[in-house]
């Protein structure tokens, strides 16, 4: 086993290296580079002497031209950066220093500080959406899935499938604006702010009050992101649940007098979870990366938002960044699920 | 099998992941707890040291006047045929509010600023929004009146000006200090004005405009000299007002790049404090009163500026009393500004402000069909703006002629706009030469009159604009093709001159100086002339009225240029917005001025106020 996981390790590293060429190549050859700093507020252009010098900074602090304005050839430009982002230093582990790769994310180029404090600063609302709603998620859907599985074809089969399915169709943003505009309205239902983390004035909040407060700010954007999540993982609960009710070990427990909410639950679901392992591997970048849409509804400052400005805005170090990570998330993630596979199924074994 | 997964274990995991949430979120709250206890700590030891040495007090209007006599304010011309301004008394604002009898000063006001600032460190800031929230604590040597709209001394309790020198002086008020007390002397003038002219700096626009500043002299405590390069008729804007002065001691920095990179670095002598603890990253900034503030003191306790980017969100925020004034969309303003309900509890304010934008149509004029005038002068006939003010913009925008906002003296009053005359349209597009051919399309030497219009994407009022637009050209036998296009690509587009047709908006001054956008010089390179408009006459008329100090002579210069303009019809002049706000009912004396709402005339009475 600890072979196999130093093999896909070591395999990370081309991939890891065609990703950022990838990356480097998509973003330089994006039309518009550095010039978005020229849009002030309100949608108006501001003229300025300024604008060239200010592009040329722009360029130079990305490393596509040299001091005097002359372009530098793309190749070389993609050594420079990836030289920059990962360097080789040593770490001292019990005294014996040991040579090891050392990443640097790089600065913002509209922020002007090192991503790693931007990313700091962004994850913590995505992470606690996003993991808030994957539990809601998840404790409704597998019930679901497995009592559907139970009934299957009686009238809560259908009825389940309709309703999840139904949700699943509705578009997030138009759920969204629906959800402000009559969930957090004083002319209709005021029942939760419009947007914000917590109220104006925390100074005088208990740590209870401030929990609820922020758990109160953080509904509408959990409601909005869970509402779609049922139907895909009730059907695959469902179908998973189903293609073992039908296999031998079923059948012989049920012979055995087993009562269906014992094989369900004890015998069945077990062997059912598999499929749900690969989506749950699907869902961790997702996790990170925070819903572009939500966030931008919600006014709230998460890992979508930061990414979403900085392309508008052409950003490159921090389009760089966000795509590195959530890369080598996915990467790491596909490794813990193949790990995950040998710990819930006994017969898969990858020496 | 002892390693058996079962269904129990999938609960238990379940609750084991919350309960470890649960505590990590728990411990970063009892932090946040600490944090604040620390700052309690902090402030009550402040306190001591204070009540140790004895507590001072300070007289919040200084300069009261000798024996009571109250001193007087001087404005007059000197022999140079400059000006003197003489304002002895601290300043305050037009509609002082301390004489009302339910005046009070408390509560906060909470405001939107849309997005988050990226920098709000002095000259480095990089969008309106850090400019926003600087302006509260940082302050200038003049300032202008919103009334009057005359320059009048802030910082400064003088100004003259000496035009044949092409020098300033400026004269600081005795008894003006930094929110740490420190006083404010001409060293601290001369650092600020070396700060954004260091190399390296960014500052790129801002020293664009203060590089005709020949010097900034310290001629004892108090006075300091400033001298252009070349007389420029915003000298005193640019010498008093452009930069703000920031404290030596606090900024000093050793090399550029550690001026750089402080991203929250903000102190200055303003009314209000910038606490980077009070940044709130996501939420909100927190500015809290400058209790040692030098001038008048404000109303408000503190200023809160929430970033809430979405319109529907910040309405509904506005309408729930969260926060106390919104701009609203144009079909937002139209709802609401005539619903009696909204009314009772909201001001609303619809007004025109002399230094608003105005959006237009540029034509490349390097493109063949774009090249003579009576092409342009039909086109410009052949879209009927007051249509388009009064059915997509709902009447939230006005007619103009020209780059100049039809308040301001810049702007030529004699000028008609151009009728919306299609038949008279057609009739110019004959005499200059285009005929139907048949495809059904306006053709001249050989070239048919088709041609793309960029447009910035995302943009519903822009695409309905440019579609009318497309059907009033197709009428006559003109091909339209929109182009929305990502606002960096956009620019780009722009300064390869790599477009056909764009429309666009500007933004505006009180006095604008059309060199950027106009001259011939800036079509070169990347200038902001992008639609390359070069015309021998109009760049004399800039030349000279950017060197002409005297302000009617140089009103007759900019009305020429006018009218160049007008016959010449480069781009299509669309209109100028008005500006629109709500501000929450509960706010007093907040009538806009001229140029706008002005925060320093508000306050709530005590019974209104919210936050304690």
């Amino acid at each position: 086993m600890l072979t196999y996981i130093l093999r896909r390790i070591f395999l990370m590293i081309p991939t890891l290296i065609g990703m950022t060429l990838m990356l480097f190549m998509v973003l330089r050859f994006a039309p518009g580079v550095a010039s978005g700093s020229a849009l002030s507020s309100g949608g108006e252009m501001q003229s300025s002497e300024a604008r060239n010098e200010e592009i040329r900074r722009a360029k130079e602090r990305l490393g596509m031209v040299d001091k005097n304005g002359a372009a530098i050839p793309m190749w070389k430009q993609y050594f420079v950066w990836l030289g920059k982002t990962v360097k080789i230093d040593t770490y001292s582990v019990s005294g014996v220093n040991i040579p090891g790769p050392v990443v640097d994310l790089g600065t913002s180029v509209k922020y002007r500080k090192p991503i790693v404090e931007l990313i700091k600063e962004r994850l913590p609302v995505t992470i606690s959406i996003n993991i808030i709603a994957t539990v809601i998620v998840y404790m409704i859907a597998i019930p679901g899935g497995m009592l559907s599985a139970a009934r299957r074809g009686a009238t809560f089969d259908h009825a389940w499938s309709f309703f999840t399915i139904s949700l699943y169709s509705l578009p997030v943003i138009w759920i969204g604006s629906m959800a402000i505009g009559f969930l957090a309205n004083r002319d209709y239902l005021a029942w939760f702010p419009a947007a914000g983390l917590h109220v104006t004035d925390t100074t005088s909040h208990t740590f209870f009050e401030y929990a609820m407060d922020y758990l109160w700010h953080l509904a509408l954007p959990i409601l909005v992101s869970t509402y779609g999540g049922f139907a895909y993982l009730s059907k695959q609960m469902r179908a998973s649940m189903l293609d073992n009710l039908e296999l031998d070990y079923a059948r012989t427990a049920r012979a055995k007098g087993l009562s269906g909410f014992v094989i369900a639950t004890r015998h069945v679901f077990r062997n059912s979870l598999l499929p749900l392992i690969t989506i749950a591997a699907g869902i961790i970048p997702g996790l990170l990366g925070g819903s572009v849409i939500i966030e931008t509804m919600f006014s709230i400052k998460g890992m979508g938002e930061l990414t979403y400005q900085a392309t508008l805005g052409r950003d490159l170090p921090v389009i760089q960044a966000t795509g590195l990570v959530s890369g080598a998330i996915v990467l790491i993630s596909y490794l813990i699920t193949d790990i995950c596979y040998a710990i819930a199924d006994p017969r898969v074994s990858y020496d | 099998m002892n390693n058996r997964f079962t269904f129990k274990d999938a609960v238990f995991a379940f609750i084991l992941i919350l309960v470890l949430g649960a505590v990590i979120w728990a411990s970063a709250q009892f932090s946040r707890q600490e944090h604040r206890l620390n700052d309690v700590r902090t402030e009550l030891s402040k306190l001591n040291v204070l009540l140790a040495s004895g507590v001072r007090t300070y007289s919040t209007t200084q300069a009261e006047g000798v024996q009571g006599v109250k001193p007087v304010n001087i404005r007059r011309k000197n022999e140079q045929g400059g000006e003197y301004v003489f304002y002895p008394e601290a300043p305050t604002t037009p509609r002082e509010p301390h004489g009302f009898p339910d005046y009070a000063s408390g509560d906060w006001i909470v405001q939107n600023l849309g997005s988050e600032p990226a920098v709000v460190t002095p000259y480095i800031d990089k969008d309106a929004y850090g400019n926003e929230v600087q302006r509260p604590v940082l302050e200038t040597l003049i300032t202008r009146n919103p009334e009057t709209l005359l320059y009048e001394p802030y910082l400064a309790e003088s100004y003259e000006t000496f035009p044949k020198e092409l020098r300033y002086r400026f004269v600081l008020r005795k008894n003006i200090w930094f929110s740490d007390r420190t006083p404010i002397t001409a060293d601290d003038v001369v650092f600020s004005f070396t700060t954004v002219m260091t190399p390296g700096i960014e500052a790129d626009s801002l020293q664009s405009y203060l590089k005709k500043i020949e010097y900034v002299k310290k001629i004892d405590d108090r006075t300091i000299d400033i001298k252009l390069h070349e007389p420029y008729f915003q000298g005193l804007e640019v010498t008093g007002q452009f930069f703000e002065i920031i404290p030596q001691h606090l900024y000093a920095f050793k090399d550029v790049k550690e001026y750089n990179a402080r991203t929250d670095h903000l102190i200055g002598s303003g009314p209000y404090l910038f606490d980077p603890k009070k940044w709130e990253k996501g939420q909100q900034i927190t500015l809290v009163r400058n209790e040692n503030y030098w001038g008048t003191r404000p109303s408000f306790d503190r200023i809160v500026y929430r970033f809430i980017s979405n319109s529907q969100a910040a309405l509904q925020a506005f309408q729930n009393e969260e926060i106390d004034g919104v701009t609203p969309q144009p079909d937002q303003f139209i709802k609401f500004s005539s619903d009696p309900e909204f009314l009772k509890k909201f001001k609303v304010f619809k007004y025109q402000r002399p230094n608003a934008g105005y959006r237009y149509i540029g034509w490349n004029l390097r493109k063949p069909i774009f090249k003579d005038k009576i092409t342009r002068q039909a086109l410009t006939m052949l879209i009927d703006r007051r249509a388009i003010i009064h059915t997509i913009e709902k009447d939230l925008s006005s007619e103009i002629t020209g780059p100049f906002s039809p308040i301001v003296p810049q702007n030529d009053k004699s000028i008609q706009p151009w009728p919306y005359d299609p038949e008279g349209a057609r009739k110019k597009l004959t005499d200059a030469g285009w005929k139907l051919n048949s495809n059904d399309v306006l053709e001249r030497d050989g070239v048919e009159f088709r041609f793309s219009l960029m447009i910035p994407a995302q943009s519903s009022n822009y695409e309905q604009i440019a579609s009318y637009v497309k059907e009033q050209f197709k009428k006559v036998g003109i091909d339209v093709r929109i182009l929305p296009t990502e606002f960096s690509v956009l620019v780009d587009k722009l300064n390869n001159r790599d477009f056909d047709a764009s429309m666009l908006r500007w933004t505006g001054s009180i006095e604008g100086d059309p060199y950027q956008i106009w001259h011939s010089n800036s079509a070169k390179d990347k200038g902001s002339n992008a639609i390359g408009f070069a015309n021998a006459e109009a760049d004399k008329l800039i030349e000279d009225a950017r060197k002409e100090l005297d302000e009617e002579k140089r009103m007759v210069l900019w009305h020429k240029f006018h009218q160049i303009l007008n016959e010449e019809q480069p781009y299509v002049f669309l209109h100028t917005s008005l500006s629109t706000s709500f501000l929450n009912g509960r706010i007093k004396n907040a009538e806009p001025y001229l140029v706008g709402v002005n925060r320093d005339d508000w306050y709530v009475p005590s019974l209104q106020q919210k936050y304690r």
